[in-house]
Parts: structure tokens; C-alpha cells; sequence
């Protein structure tokens, strides 16, 4: 007999190690890491360890930059943290939300380009990512599903495409395993109305959110919960209460491992979620099991975000959310962006023998030498209707079309390098890169990191593609506020309103009674019932103050409808300047921004002096230069 | 099935000469003597090379406890609580080879449960640390060229933090 532990037990022991270990060990010999990568093991895992630990998945912005982290959820909540890096693919994307977390997996949705969608399948545990493409095609409307089959634990997508003009639906079935989609179903939509992405995943069961198409006469659509079941590929509806179907905003959410529903409403000025949960017998009737204190504006989760599943997960840690939300931010975390989501994952093996995958590079033609190197300044590329973004560490230009021109990663000396082909020689024009003109002429772009000051000289006047306020419209909005003691509250809608989404931006409001001003086109006014409300739209951003809150809520809740959106609350940052709304006034500062400033000038610790400083100084490098028209700003 | 009265005794013989009385219902935990009782070749004493008698002693500690019936249903929840005490000390042994006899024990014996246990405790203690740590442990030889394991290493280099 020999001391040592025959393979068969070694695997047993394997088996119940945590994913951790089991990646790390994976090096012991060949034949651990045979084992550790077999389809099998990581299939039977999860049989096993059927009393997982469950974490919650924290993703927030700190300091411009998407910051990923899980919390153990336990009673050390939150002591112990694990940053994560984000999904490789991520980098790919644009307009991304997440769209929904099922057991250890955490699905993302983006956009690659004007036509393709990413689904990204991200598992924490093991810190890999699968992207899966989403053909869009033009006139039609696609909602996607996310969840898991119940018999093979295999993930699957649900992609219904809505066809409104024909009144059809097809339903396609993505299997991970496989990688095929199959369609399941055509013919005339299950029910009728309005599809949201916002949905739940529970016991095989994807719960979808819809609305009534016809609003009724105080302004809101019908709720009701579509299903759709795994396992028989069919669909169905939910039942809900009265109330719930009237409710002014609902949310799906799992509560105990069954359906619960988060129903949002204002009670005495105040923001309220009730939870309901079902019981699972013969009748299934909806109950109310507590209601909770929210408050978005803290949070800086509304509407979509994934505030509910934080809310549904720990009934004992309800009653005092807040406190350990506070607890579990980092400091210096913003919310502006309303990316803060929480929610729940548990430790899964999957993907575990998935390559990596490793983002394309930015393309360094070695070539580079004889190519006439460019610089061109953000301004003036906006100035031609392009539109750029730097999130993360990459920096992405898009066409007035909204077609993916560059998406480059930001290198060591803090710029942004691309090449791209010029589409017409002889023009200051730059040319898509799919597009193939004769004579493509290569040249080496160098984009510039913008600080967020520089980003406002995009501002112009009126008549162009992009709708942004004059900076001094939103001062007077602030100012009018804060003399009418009105709130301002922050809306950031997930595209930015450029040409197509301008028009529909326009036809809502207009649907909605608003009027549009004549001399700067992106506020808007509307008086009804003796209320008033005014918004004013930057960019992805909408501003908006008004006589009452029903109002602006009113308004939020009719916007969340027709445009993927975040409720950010009560404004209280924008464009580095922060704003905080008193009782009696509003503060508007840029400390943020001055800081960081100092820091980049490696001067935060230096100690602050009083200098007498002269009113409205402009500062300027090159004193020789023309003045700048003083009105164009 | 055996249908002899509950007091029937099998008598289990260790690696050492040691023999062990235990009552039949008991022993009827270890899948490996069922089938010997089944196959009706447990009349002599049952002789188990693979298993020392201080590691058949803690086996037999082991399903004895494990074959205690509560008698009602207040009961049996008491029951489960001590049960899961009694495992949790149970594991905790002064000599890691003794928890090694126990976990090669009961996969000789094929006892799910003290399999499972045992073999929890294993990975709760290696879980920690590093892969060397492991390959002395198990007595593993790396197979791996010095390029390979750093290949590997790299693929998940955030494990190794």
C-alpha cells in the first residue's frame, strides 16, 4: 500500500475546491490540468457544490473608468472585496448595459456597429468572457433573453425580433454548447405591446416586462410580465394584481428563488419600492412582502438599473440598505453615468477552458514610416459630425451614421493612435474604414486626450447634428431652479441623440406636448394643468426642472418608454462640474476637476495660498493668436 | 434484502490482525459489505487489507453515529445539529495522514457520505495553498517544462496574486 492518494480520490477532492484553487492548480501536472479543463468537470461542478456562496457583482465608475468588483455576501459584507477586470469584449462595445445575471453568469448587451449587436457571457469566477454577435436587421425591433437551461445548464439567448408593421414575431434560440440559433417561432406576436429588455431569470423561466401600447388616461401603460419557458420553448403571461398592472414603474426581480416584482412609486414625496413575491401554489396570487425606502438620486440607479437584484437578495439587509451601499462604494465614486449595478453571482466553472480572448490591437502598420501622420483635435472632428467618446481606455469615433470608424486603446504617452483610410483624397473628409474608394490613401491619425474641460468647446451654435446646450442654457437652468426652488433632475439616456435619435427625440417630445425653443433647439417647454416643466438635452444627457415632481417623474417614466435610459436623480454632476441642490440654493463647483488638474501637474499635495485673482481672467497660451469670436461659445 | 434481526454482528478484520464487532445494520452504510453480505460472503470475518485498525476504528466511530435514528420529528433535528457537529470535529484530526487513511478508507469501503466529508476536508486544507505546496502533498511529480508551467501560470495570472 502507498501513501499516496490514488487519482480517482484526487479528482474527488478536486472537485470540491473552490474555482480559485482549481485555477491555480491547474499547474500542479498535466494531469491535473487535463482534469480541471475537462467539459465533464466543469459541467458536474456546480452538482457538487450545491450550497454556493453567493457575491454581489459591483460595477460603478471611478474616475472615468468602469471599476468591476465582488463583495462577498455574507455577514463580512463588505469586507471582502475582489476587483475583477472587465470582459475583454466590452472593449468592443458600445452602448452597453447589462442585461441580466443568471446563477454565476453575468450577460452584457452592446452595440459592435449600426447593425451588429454583442450578447458578452461573462463569468466572474473564472474572469472569462464569450461575445456573441446579434444581427440586427433594418425596420425591426429585437428584444434578447438571457438564461440558462435548466436540464444541461447550458446558457442560452432568447432573441424575439418584432416586426410592428407586419404584426409578426420571430423567435430565435441561441445554445451556447452548439453555437447555432434556431428559430422557434413565427406568426403573429404572443400578445400585443410594447417588449422591454428588462427582464428576470428564474427556475428555466425568462420573465419579460412589457407595456400596453394604448395609454390610458393618466398617462400610463398597462404592465405585464411575459414568459418565456426554457425548457418548452412556448411563452406565457403572468398574472399580476390589479395595482401592479397600474403600477407607475415596475421591475422584475427573483425573490427566494420565484418571481418577485418591484413595484416603484412615490408615497408622501418620497421614492418607495414594494416587493411582491408569489407563492407558488395552485392560484399564485402576488403578495406584497415589504416595502423599502430607495433613493435613487443616491444610488445613482433608476430606472434600469440593477439596483432590484441587490434589493431581492438579502431580506435582512433590506431594512438597511443604505448604510451598506454607502459602505460598499469606494471612495471617490461617482455616479454620473448611472453605472452603478449591483448584483448577484455565485462561483461557476464554466468558460473556465475557453481561450482568452484578447481584444484586436489597434493596427501597427509597420509601413507606418512613409504614411503622412495627422493630427486632428476632437473639436474639430465633432465640428465635421463625428462623434468620439473616450470611455474606459479606449477612445471610439463614429460617423454621422453612427458607423464604428476607430476604436483605439490609449497608449503609454497617454495618446490615442489609429490609422485610418482616407476616403477622398484631397478632402479633409475621413472615410470609413469599410469603405473601399479607389485610391484609399492610408494615414496615421493621432487623437489627443481631451480633458473633460475641452469637451464643452464642442457646444456651437445651432444647426448642428449633435444637440448639445449652450454650458450657459444649463447655467440658467440651474439659475431659474434655484430661484423657483425647483429641483433639476438628470436623465442619461443610453445613445447619444444623434440624426435618427434626434427625430425620434423630437416627434416624442412633440407627442408629449412639449414645444420646442426657437433660439436654442434643444430646450424644450411644456405648460399643462397650471404645472411647467423645461428640459434641455446635452448630448446623452437631458436636464430637465419643473413646478412639481409628479411632473418630471411623469415625464421620466414616459421617456424610459421610448428610450433605454438611467434615472440619475436629482442633478449632481455633469461635465466635471458638480452641482449640489440645496433647500434654499444650488453650489455649483468644479473641485473635481481643479483637482485633478493638480494631480496631473503632480501638485495635490502642495499646500493651497490665497491670491487675489482677477474676475472672469481668461488665461491663453498664445497670446498673438486672433481673438475667438466671444458669442461662439 | 437481509432480513435478519438488527443485532446480527459482522466481524471486520483490520490490515493489522485487529478484529472489530460491529452490528450489521451499521456496517450496511459501507456499499463494499453490503455487496459482500449480499453475495453471502460475510459469514467469517471480513477481512480489509487496505485499512488499518486506528483508521477502521474511526470508520466504525463514524457510522455508528451516523446510524443513530431519531425517533420522532423534534428529534431528528436535534439530531442533524449534532450530526453536523459531530462531523466537523470528526475531521479534525492531528495527523493529516490519518485524514488521507480516512479519505483511501472510505473509498475502499465505499461510504458516500465519509467520502464526501473527508474529501471536503481535504480541499478545505490544500484549498490555500500554493502548487508546490500541493505537488508535496500528493506526492505529484511536475510534469510540466519550466516554458509550459509558466504558459499556464500566464493564462490566469490573476489567480496567482
Amino acid at each position: 500500500m502507498s501513501d499516496n492518494i490514488p487519482f480517482d480520490i484526487q479528482s474527488e477532492i478536486m472537485k470540491r475546491l473552490p474555482v480559485k484553487s482549481l485555477i491555480q492548480f491547474r499547474s500542479v501536472s498535466k494531469q491535473w490540468k487535463s482534469l480541471i479543463d475537462s467539459a465533464k468537470f466543469i459541467k458536474n461542478y456546480h452538482i457538487i457544490h450545491t450550497n454556493p456562496q453567493h457575491h454581489l457583482l459591483v460595477i460603478y465608475e471611478l474616475d472615468f473608468v468602469e471599476t468591476y468588483t465582488s463583495i462577498v455576501d455574507n455577514n463580512t459584507f463588505p469586507q471582502q472585496k475582489f476587483p475583477l477586470t472587465a470582459p475583454e469584449y466590452l472593449s468592443l462595445l458600445r452602448n452597453t448595459f447589462t442585461l441580466s445575471s443568471v446563477d454565476g453568469l453575468v450577460c452584457f448587451c452592446g452595440d459592435v456597429d449600426w447593425r451588429t449587436r454583442m450578447a458578452v457571457i461573462w463569468n466572474p469566477t473564472v474572469r472569462k468572457s464569450v461575445g456573441i454577435v446579434i444581427p440586427i436587421s433594418k425596420g425591426v425591433d429585437i428584444v434578447v433573453g438571457f438564461g440558462v437551461c435548466p436540464d444541461t445548464s447550458d446558457p442560452k439567448l432568447v432573441k424575439i425580433i418584432v416586426d410592428e408593421i407586419n404584426s409578426m414575431w420571430e423567435v430565435d434560440v441561441f445554445t451556447l454548447s452548439t453555437r447555432v440559433w434556431k428559430t422557434v417561432y413565427t406568426g403573429v406576436p404572443f400578445k400585443l405591446g410594447d417588449l422591454s429588455w428588462s427582464q428576470v431569470f428564474v427556475n428555466g423561466v425568462i420573465y419579460f416586462h412589457a407595456c400596453d401600447s394604448i395609454y390610458l388616461d393618466d398617462g400610463v401603460r398597462s404592465n405585464f410580465v411575459i414568459l418565456f419557458d426554457l425548457k418548452s420553448e412556448k411563452f406565457g403571461e403572468v398574472c399580476l394584481p390589479e395595482r401592479l398592472v397600474h403600477a407607475p414603474l415596475l421591475r422584475e426581480t427573483k425573490v427566494n428563488e420565484s418571481l418577485g416584482l418591484l413595484e416603484y412609486y412615490i408615497e408622501g414625496g418620497k421614492y418607495v419600492c414594494g416587493v411582491w413575491t408569489r407563492k407558488d401554489n395552485a392560484n399564485k396570487l402576488f403578495t406584497k412582502i415589504y416595502t423599502i425606502k430607495v433613493e435613487w438620486h443616491t444610488n445613482g440607479v433608476g430606472i434600469n438599473g440593477e439596483y432590484e437584484h441587490f434589493v431581492s437578495k438579502c431580506p435582512e439587509r433590506n431594512r438597511n440598505h443604505e448604510v451598506n451601499l454607502n459602505e460598499a462604494q469606494e471612495k471617490g465614486v461617482y455616479h454620473e453615468e448611472g453605472t452603478f449595478f449591483m448584483m448577484n453571482h455565485i462561483q461557476e466553472t464554466i468558460f473556465m477552458n475557453e481561450e482568452k480572448y484578447t481584444p484586436p490591437k489597434s493596427e501597427s502598420n509597420t509601413d507606418d514610416e512613409d504614411d503622412v501622420c495627422n493630427v486632428i483635435n476632437l473639436g474639430q472632428a465633432t465640428i465635421s459630425g463625428y462623434d468620439i467618446s473616450i470611455r474606459g481606455d479606449f477612445l471610439t469615433m463614429r460617423d454621422s451614421w453612427g458607423s464604428l470608424l476607430i476604436k483605439v486603446p490609449r497608449s503609454a504617452n497617454r495618446l490615442y493612435k489609429a490609422q485610418l483610410k482616407v476616403g477622398k483624397e484631397g478632402t479633409n473628409e475621413v472615410g470609413r474604414e469599410s469603405d473601399k474608394e479607389e485610391n484609399p490613401h492610408s494615414s496615421l491619425v493621432t487623437v489627443h486626450e481631451t480633458s473633460p474641460k475641452s469637451k464643452e468647446d464642442h457646444s456651437r451654435s445651432d444647426g448642428t447634428p449633435i444637440p448639445i446646450a449652450r454650458l450657459e442654457t444649463i447655467r440658467l437652468l440651474i439659475a431659474l431652479a434655484a430661484g423657483k426652488g425647483w429641483k433639476i433632475h438628470h436623465l442619461d439616456v443610453k445613445t447619444a441623440f444623434l440624426n435618427g435619435d434626434r427625430k425620434k427625440l423630437d416627434s416624442t417630445l412633440e407627442e408629449m406636448g412639449f414645444l420646442q425653443c426657437v433660439h436654442e433647439k434643444v430646450v424644450y417647454r411644456k405648460v399643462s394643468n397650471g404645472e411647467f416643466i423645461i428640459i434641455a438635452v446635452y448630448g446623452d444627457d437631458i436636464f430637465m426642472t419643473g413646478t412639481s415632481l409628479d411632473i418630471i417623474n411623469e415625464f421620466k417614466k414616459r421617456m424610459a418608454f421610448h428610450f433605454e435610459m438611467s434615472d440619475l436623480g436629482e442633478l449632481t454632476y455633469y461635465l466635471g462640474i458638480e452641482v449640489s441642490q440645496r433647500k434654499d440654493c444650488v453650489e455649483i463647483k468644479q473641485e473635481r476637476y481643479a483637482r485633478k488638474i493638480l494631480k496631473e501637474a503632480g501638485m495635490e499635495d502642495c499646500n493651497a495660498t490665497s491670491y487675489p485673482m482677477e474676475k472672469d481672467l481668461k488665461l491663453s497660451k498664445a497670446e498673438d493668436e486672433p481673438e475667438v469670436q466671444a458669442t461662439q461659445y | 434484502m437481509s432480513s435478519s434481526s438488527s443485532s446480527k454482528m459482522i466481524e471486520l478484520r483490520s490490515s493489522d490482525g485487529e478484529t472489530f464487532h460491529v452490528e450489521e445494520t451499521v456496517v450496511l452504510q459501507s456499499e463494499t459489505i453490503k455487496q459482500m453480505i449480499d453475495d453471502d460472503c460475510a459469514n467469517a470475518a471480513i477481512p480489509l487489507p487496505n485499512v488499518t485498525s486506528m483508521t477502521l476504528a474511526k470508520v466504525i466511530e463514524y457510522i455508528k453515529k451516523h446510524a443513530e435514528k431519531p425517533k420522532d420529528d423534534d428529534d431528528k433535528k436535534v439530531a442533524e445539529e449534532d450530526l453536523k457537529k459531530f462531523d466537523a470535529e470528526f475531521v479534525k484530526v492531528d495527523q493529516e495522514s490519518m485524514l488521507f487513511d480516512l479519505v483511501r478508507a472510505a473509498n475502499y469501503l465505499n461510504i458516500k457520505s465519509l467520502l464526501d466529508l473527508t474529501c471536503q476536508a481535504v480541499a478545505d486544507s490544500i484549498k490555500d495553498l500554493s502548487v508546490e505546496e500541493v505537488r508535496k502533498k500528493f506526492n505529484i511529480q511536475n510534469d510540466f517544462t519550466p516554458e509550459e508551467e509558466a504558459k499556464v501560470r500566464k493564462e490566469n495570472a490573476w489567480a496567482f496574486d
